[in-house]
């Protein structure tokens, strides 16, 4: 380019030399300086942060090389010390630079760059000339933006007795602030868990299409991690924010161009907070939801009553604006950390820079966010939770169904005189053994469990010492048995080993005459007798099944 | 929950609707996002548990009285929840909202006694509020925020905290 302006400008001849060096010296080299020239940038203040107290420092001198004070001179605590940690760093090139810092966008600069859109402005004034249309009828039975609703069909304007969309020339903005923390590195299991913050906003004038498209939306700033602030800190950082809404609200801000017209002011105001619930609390500075004033919205306090639902009572009534404001500013003005903590006890709300703004009212601006209240935090309490529809905990209902007892049977207690001869290791041994004789059969209830049962259960008593073996079965009135070519026959003289006493046992537990029986399906009039005899109910497939139904607590925590 | 689980892979639901993990339940599937929860529990959960515990349920009828219970109850969670999602609202819908949610909320502890109310039980309650003062929750809920920090989330890093930051609030 700079070389065919250089050739063009020797066609001239001698006379455009000067010119020629002029202009192209303004030709930008790069990519940075071509964005320079088109003043695209957002103007942006960085702010040094205390790394310690997270006071914010505005920076002195030119952008390029920002002057912050050596030490922090934030009093964290009142009647306290002054905070004093050091601000700066030296960098790797000699400067000395802020060690956390906090860069603001300037929210008049973005007001500016939404102006300066054409088509913009008639767009953001368009829902407040149909507001104040609409104001004379009724209120429209079918709502569809937040312009239809109550809030700003009542919300008065800076000048009393007046609404605040009644324009009058002006411009009118509205917006939704958001204060989210969130993990800049993303939410994997095994990094590392930091936490960043986000101020946001997005202008409510808009039309819904685009109002949260991400170049329509503000974002503040940032608020540094690693970990979120703690109690009054994050004040701190929303101070920028609010100080430009105030002067917005109070005086309005003239904007020397816009897209169609020279010379004009806009007035700005945040219409709702929306956050989830602890950033809802962190922002309005008020009492946490675990504590005692757990409601930022009505009078219903202590942990006990979260579950009362007489809204209609004097207790669900909005708390008043005023009442809040004088206990925020009582606490502002506290001489002592004493004094504070006793009034943050009785009343619950801190100082925040929000009440700054006169029209603040965190019983209605301050929303309960569907998202996270209704989808992420009920629906997931009551299907997850309370409902326990989630594998772990039907796998662990259904382990605790089968260490259940599939029948109960008194068996020969030991504190028979029978078994004083027994050992301490024996006598541990013959309760094991009596719930390995009641423990339920597969979950399916298929005859090949009962198969399986059997023979893992003989296997598992054969583990067993055999005078508990033989004290179990003498309880049961058995008399030692063997298995001979499939039949199970008394043991006649010679001597009786534990495989006898383990074939006794299981023959006791399964009758294997029995379980041909049903096997083949001729068990018709079986089920009255079975009761009597509940040491059989296993062999029932049907049974089986309702067995593992009936011995859960809770039934719908299906396998 | 498995058979919750056939439902969720049987259902024939219209392709807009963002889909929702198989393996709904188990640990694999992970933290379910919001969206995932307004689907599961405004189709398939209702669809799943109606069919397991409502008309023509295999339980016996001494079980089923307390599962009707349950049901009714989850029912009217359900139902809040439809109407707070809805686009638009009216004024029988805020009222009908409030009704469904302390519907739930006072046959909780009669239908699950384990279940302790929590804060969010009780915010819920002041959703009607809000619906009442702001109109339809798509101008007030924070799905458009969350997707903002998304869009932070994947921008890439260097890890260090701080240099960062400035880059990223002009690109906004």
């Amino acid at each position: 380019m700079s070389i065919i302006l250089t050739l063009a400008f020797k066609l001239i001849g001698a006379t455009g030399d000067t010119l020629c060096k002029h202009t192209c010296a303004q030709i930008p080299k790069n990519m940075r300086t071509t964005l320079q020239h088109f003043n695209l940038d957002g103007h942006t203040t960085t702010y040094a942060v205390c790394p310690h107290c997270s006071a914010t420092f505005k920076p002195s001198g030119s952008p390029d090389q920002p002057k912050y004070p050596p030490f922090c001179t934030n009093r964290p605590l009142p009647g306290g010390d002054l905070c004093n940690a050091s601000l700066l760093r030296d960098s790797d090139d000699g400067h000395s630079v802020a060690i956390k810092t906090f860069a603001y966008h300037h929210f008049h600069d973005y007001v500016a760059g939404l102006l300066a859109r054409p088509g913009f402005e008639d767009l953001m004034d368009k829902p407040c000339d149909d507001l104040m249309q609409s104001l004379s009828g009724a209120t429209p039975s079918i709502l569809k933006d937040v312009w239809d609703a109550e809030f700003l069909r009542t919300f008065e304007g800076p000048r009393s007795g007046t609404l605040f969309v009644d324009r009058q020339g002006e411009g009118r903005l509205l917006f939704s602030v958001n204060v989210d923390f969130f993990n800049i590195e993303g939410n994997r299991q095994r990094n590392a868990t930091t936490s960043c913050g986000i101020i946001s906003c997005a202008c409510l004038n808009l039309p819904p299409d685009i109002r949260y498209k991400p170049e329509n939306m503000y974002l503040a700033g940032i608020i540094p991690g690693p970990s979120e602030p703690s109690g009054d800190q994050l004040n701190h950082f929303l101070e920028p924010l609010i100080e430009d809404m105030v002067e917005s609200w109070e005086s309005g801000v003239r904007f020397s161009h816009s897209a169609s017209q020279r010379d004009r002011v806009t007035r700005s105001a945040i219409a709702c907070v929306v956050c989830d619930l602890p950033a809802a609390r962190k922002s309005a500075q008020l009492a946490s939801v675990t504590s005692h004033f757990y409601c930022s919205a009505c009078h219903c306090v202590h942990t006990s009553s979260l579950g009362r639902t007489d809204v209609d009572s004097k207790y669900w009534q909005f708390r008043d604006k005023a009442e809040l404001r004088a206990y925020a500013f009582k606490y502002r003005d506290a001489d002592s950390v004493k004094e504070r903590n006793k009034l943050f006890c009785t009343n619950g709300v801190r100082w925040s820079p929000f009440w700054r703004l006169p029209y603040w009212d965190p019983a209605r601006q301050l929303v309960v966010d569907s998202m996270h209240c209704l989808l992420e935090g009920l629906a997931q309490a009551h299907f997850h939770e309370y409902l326990g529809l989630t594998t772990t905990f039907a796998t662990k209902a259904q382990s605790e169904a089968d260490l259940r007892p599939a029948f109960s049977h008194t068996f020969r207690s030991l504190d028979t005189p029978e078994a004083e001869g027994l050992s301490k290791n024996d006598r541990s041994h013959v309760e094991s053994i009596q719930t390995l004789l009641t423990s339920a059969v597969g979950k399916d209830g298929d005859l090949s469990d009962v198969e399986k049962h059997t023979t893992s259960l003989e296997s598992k008593l054969m583990n067993k010492n055999s005078n508990a073996l033989k004290f179990v079965a003498e309880g049961l009135q058995l008399k030692p048995q063997r298995k001979d070519t499939g039949c199970i026959v008394q043991v006649q003289g010679g001597k009786v080993r534990k495989i006898h006493w383990v074939n006794t046992l299981v023959e006791w537990v399964c009758p294997s005459a029995r379980l041909q029986s049903d096997l083949t399906g001729t068990h018709s009039a079986g089920l009255c007798r079975w009761l009597h005899a509940p040491q059989h109910w296993y062999l029932h497939p049907k049974l089986c099944g309702m067995f593992s139904v009936l011995s859960r607590k809770l039934p719908f925590r299906l396998g | 929950m498995r058979h919750v689980q056939r439902v969720i892979k049987e259902t024939t639901i219209p392709s807009w609707l963002r889909s929702v993990p198989k393996n709904f339940g188990e640990a694999r599937a992970g933290t379910l996002k919001a969206d995932e929860w307004r689907t599961l529990s405004t189709i398939y959960l209702p669809l799943a548990l109606v069919s397991l515990w409502g008309e023509g349920s295999t339980y016996r009828s001494h079980e089923l009285v307390h599962l009707r219970n349950i049901l009714d109850n989850t029912m009217a969670l359900v139902s809040a929840i439809r109407i707070a999602c809805s686009r638009t609202m009216t004024q029988s819908r805020i009222i009908a909202y409030r009704t469904c949610i302390t519907t739930w909320l006072s046959t909780l502890p009669n239908a699950l006694p384990a279940a302790k109310p929590r804060p969010n039980c009780h915010m819920a309650c002041h959703i009607y509020d809000y619906l009442k003062f702001f109109g339809p929750v798509c101008s007030w809920w924070c799905f458009p925020f969350e997707r903002l920090i998304g869009h932070l989330q994947r921008l890439p890093i260097n890890h260090k905290f701080g240099s960062s930051l400035q880059s990223f609030t002009p690109t906004c």
